[in-house]
Formats: C-alpha cells, structure tokens, sequence
C-alpha cells in the first residue's frame, strides 16, 4: 500500500469512529429517561447540557479562535433574563422567549464587540472581566427589573402542548437545542470561517497579509459565541426557571474556562466531556466533603497543565495523530 | 506598464528617519532587488508597501490605484503578496492546512460575504482547493509533508513554505523579504531556481536579499539603500561598479563577496 492509500485509510477510519461515537453518544443520551434516570440526576443532566453548549461558545472564542473571554457570563445571563422577562412581563411562549433571550445577547455582543475584539491578549481578557463585574452590578442595581440577589423564577412553559414541568419534556427540549446548535458549531469549525478563526488565533500578522480582516474574523467569532452563550443561558433558564444577577458574575464565566482546560481547548468534544465530568465530580464529592471540590478542581488544572497541556481529548487526539504518522513514514 | 510606483515616500519612527524621500518603480514582469546594508530601510519599505506600516509622507500606486491608505488585507486581496523574514507561519496546522488557507484567501471573504456562500464552496470549490494544494505542494518539493504541522518542518522546509502560502495567493506582485536566510548552499540553490521561473512566467518581484549571489543571479535591476536614501539604481553590473556603491555599501576593504 503506498502512503497515500494508508493516510485515506486512517482518515477514513478516524472520521468513522467519530461519527460512530457521535452517534451512540446521541442514542445513549436520547434513551436516558427511558433507561430510568430521574429526579434529581436528569435535572443534573439536563442542566449540565446548558452548561456544556455555554463552554462551547466560550471554546470557540478561545479554543478557535485565541481570545480568552472572562465575560461569557455577560451573554449567558442576558441570555436568561431575556427569556425570563419575555416569559414574564411580555408573556410570550417558550420560542419567542428563546428568540427574544438569543437576540439580547446577539444585540449586546454586536454593540460590545467591535471595541473589544480591537485590543486582544491581554488587554481582551482584562476588559472582559472588567465587563462581567460591570454589568453584574448594573444587574443588581436594577432590581425592579432583575431581581437583583433574590432573583426571578418563572414558570413552566408549554411545548407544542407539553409543559416543560415534565422533566423528560424538559430534559428533551434541552438536548434538542443543545444538539442542534452543536451540530452548527461542528459545521463551522469546518467551514473556511472556521479555518480563518484558527489562522487568527495562530498567526494575526500572517492571515492579514494573506488577505483575511482580522478584525472582521475575531468579531464574526465573538457574535456567535455571544449568542451561542445567549441560547446556552435560555436553556439554563428554563431548565432551572430562576435567573438572578449571579448568572452575570465572573466566577460564571470562570467555569467554562476551567471544563475547557480539562476537556480541551479547541476541540468540540472536549469541553462538553470536561463539562460532564466536573459537574458529575462536585455532586459526587458534595455529598460527603463539599469543600474539597475547588480543591479538587485547582489540583486537576495543574496536573492537566503539566502531563496535557492540550486537555484530555486534544491529548488523546494528538497521540493518535502521532501515531499514525509514525505508521506512515 | 508600472505595476509598483513609490513616490517621495517617508517613513519616520519618532525622530529616526527610516526612510526619506524614496522614488522607486517596478515595470511589469520585472524583478527589482533592493539592497543595502542592515537598518537602510528595506524591510522598512516592504511594510510600507504591504500595509503593515502607514507612510509618514508620500504615495504608493499600485498599477495605477492609490493604496497607501489600505488596510494590509486590503492591499492583499488586490493582488500584492508577501514573505517575511522571520518564517511566519500558521505553527499549529498542517502544511495542507496552511496552503488551503492561503489559497482561500483570495476567493473568499469570510466576512463580507455570507456564511451560506461558504457552504456553496465545499463541493466544486474543495475540489479546485485540493487540486491547487497539491499543485503547490509538488512545486515546493514537500509532496510527504502535507499532514505534517508547520511547526515540525526544518527551517528549509519552513522557508518554502513560506514562499509557497506567497504563491497559494496568486499575487501580482511579489514582495520577498530575504527568501534565503540561514539556508544551506543547496536549498539556497533550488529556493534561487524557483524564483528564477516565477520570474520567467512574469510575475512582478521586488527582493530585498543580502547575499549578492543570489541577486546578481535573479535580479533585472538593482536599487541600492542607504540610511533610507536611494543611493544608487540601474541594471547589476552598472551598480557594482558605482563609486558610491562600492566606498558606503561594500565597504572601504571592498568584500563585496562576502558581503554581510
């Protein structure tokens, strides 16, 4: 077999696996309340699939495309509030809620974007932050609207008749979304703009002499992945059906940070396996040593950062990667 | 016809002048060799040329339009590529990678223009990337090296490369910023060969090159810098002989040879 015919071979043979992976993952998370799992753990679930399609949006920033966001928490609790405020005060039903939630965070990304995707590195992360602790106090100054600390807490909303207060229903709607907006993720990582988003992220001063805006690409990137944690905090909504200015706080956005880490920066896989395993982790440990999770979690970062520096799945992957070109040459 | 016109162009960094008050054209076809010693302006008046500077005073024309005011991505897309003196790459993707990048650049805008366009890219559009790539990667020698990361190359490999993301672009006009530092005489050979045929096939180039082998080898005309003057321009043999030349650039023992 010449070269050619085996690296076709491996790639051939990478792309099943992952598509049989994908597959069964689906399968196994769409029979989940079919094989018994209720209460307490498929609330656990359901909200960890929020969760985990929030650290995608803040992967895609970082991961693909190398701005590091301390903000996310910004858009994912706007995300919330649009849709408990339309839920509430508008009355509207749970889509255009979902609408009116993703819009507000698309909106605020567009108006915040272009000034900050200007300054990246450090600059990027510093403000950033600086926008989590703002607009986590304009959130509580606004308590009329918000409900500061204490929060809001809606209601169930109906589905094509269903009411969410089903968890199953609940648990399904959330899956849905959340699989539907990862395939498009999966799409555009693959698409030329995504390969611009890594260009970017690897070498600024390159792309633009080949051609790319630089600006225009980074701010592409921080749209999406605004409104991707826009949609990530709707569903956190009404799955918890509670928003309080806590959701706009930085430590928010801290945790997608540290699922990406371990998971893996710049793979898709990675964040939402580093998302399952941490949330699994603190429930497991909060039972019988609840203080010990941070500590836990601090450890973990450090052993990844020295044994992975590429998190759990992008280690895996690049082993793999070595390994088959060793059996080529 | 001029492909290149730089007129009166001056570029200061606080008070250093880096450039004062440099005429240059390039005629179509034509490769120009710019040479000087270290801090005359070269690399200075590439950056100038390709955006990434913005000029002090003066105008650059680009057959016939105005671009000192571009944007670098800008001045790109109209068809002026360049190579960097440093290898500047895209460490983390594949060769294939780096040269499909490259290669898109040109034919797409990802962000004027929709996302739906850049599904209608993946079947006759992917078929003509992969087609160009592989082209590229036989031009370059580096057929076995297409999945390997840029960073993995050697820093010969990483030199053609980088010529070849140059090339994926398909410019008009080619800027090279010293193609052939720290190479071997061999690759430094092969590297000169493939110059020369770009040149045979007419692209328009402007080198900025040290080693006066290689320009003597490639270059149609000469222009020397010297403390961000032109000193001296004409055709090689004439500017070797230049009094000028030889006392301020090739120095008072007269190493021309081994100039740098």
């Amino acid at each position: 077999m010449t070269g050619m015919e085996i690296k076709m071979g491996t790639r051939k043979v990478f792309t099943a696996t992952a598509v049989a992976a994908v597959v069964v993952t689906v399968v196994l998370l769409a029979a989940v309340p079919r094989l018994g799992l209720e209460g307490y753990w498929l609330y656990l679930l359901t909200e960890g699939l929020a969760w985990g399609l929030f650290a995608l949006s803040f992967d895609l920033l970082y991961g693909y495309s190398g701005l590091l966001s301390l903000g996310q928490s910004v858009f994912f609790g706007v995300g919330a509030y649009g849709a408990a405020l339309g839920s509430l005060r508008l009355e509207l039903g749970l889509l255009p809620s979902l609408l009116l939630g993703v819009g507000a965070a698309l909106a605020l990304a567009g108006l915040l974007g272009p000034a900050l995707v200007r300054i990246p590195g450090h600059g990027f992360i510093i403000l950033t932050l600086v926008l989590a602790v703002i607009f986590h106090l304009v959130a509580l100054w606004l308590r009329p609207l918000t409900g500061g600390d204490d929060g809001l807490s809606v209601s169930a909303p109906q589905l094509l008749g269903w009411s969410l207060a089903e968890p199953a229903v609940n648990y399904y709607f959330v899956l849905g979304m959340a699989f539907l907006a990862t395939l498009f993720l999966g799409w555009l990582v693959r698409s030329p703009l995504g390969l611009a988003f890594r260009l970017v992220r690897e070498n600024p001063q390159r792309a633009a002499a080949l051609g790319y805006n630089v600006f225009g690409v980074r701010l592409v990137a921080f749209l999406i992945s605004g409104g991707v944690a826009g949609l990530a905090g709707v569903l956190y909504l009404f799955t918890s059906r509670f928003a309080s200015a806590e959701l706009l706080h930085w430590t928010t956005a801290a945790n997608p940070l540290v699922w990406t880490l371990l998971g893996g920066a710049g793979t898709l896989i990675g964040p939402l396996i580093g998302t399952g395993l941490l949330i699994w982790t603190r429930e497991l440990m909060s039972g019988w040593w609840g203080h010990g999770y941070p500590l836990l979690v601090g450890g973990l970062i450090v052993l990844v950062a020295v044994f992975a520096p590429r998190g759990l799945v992008g280690t895996l992957a690049e082993r793999w990667r070595w390994r088959s070109s060793k059996l080529r040459s | 016809m001029e492909i290149l016109k730089v007129k009166e162009l001056s570029k200061r960094f606080g008070d250093f002048p880096a450039l004062e008050g440099v005429d240059l054209a390039l005629e179509e076809g034509e490769l120009l060799a710019l040479v000087g010693p270290n801090g005359a302006g070269k690399t200075t008046l590439l950056r100038l040329i390709s955006g990434e500077l913005r000029p002090t005073r003066g105008e650059i024309y680009f057959l016939g339009r105005r671009i000192d005011r571009l944007p670098a991505w800008q001045r790109a897309r109209l068809g002026i590529a360049r190579t960097f003196q440093l290898i500047s790459l895209f460490p983390e993707l594949t060769v294939r990678e780096n040269l499909q990048a490259a290669v898109w650049a040109g034919r797409w805008s990802p962000t004027s223009t929709t996302l739906a366009r850049s599904h209608s890219l993946s079947r006759s559009r992917s078929c003509f990337t992969r087609q160009r790539v592989e082209e590229l990667l036989e031009l370059l020698g580096l057929e076995g090296k297409g999945d390997f990361r840029a960073k993995e190359l050697s820093h010969g490999e990483g030199r053609l490369l980088e010529l070849g993301l140059a090339l994926a672009q398909e410019p008009r006009l080619l800027l090279l910023d010293e193609p052939t530092a720290g190479l071997s005489p061999p690759e430094r050979a092969k590297l000169v060969e493939l110059i020369g045929s770009l040149r045979e096939q007419g692209l328009s180039v402007l080198l900025v090159e040290h080693d006066l082998g290689v320009v003597r080898e490639l270059a149609d005309r000469i222009v020397v810098l010297h403390q961000g003057r032109v000193l001296a321009e004409g055709p090689p043999e004439r500017v070797h002989q230049d009094p000028h030349v030889q006392e301020v650039y090739l120095g008072p023992g007269g190493r021309a040879a081994t100039l740098h």
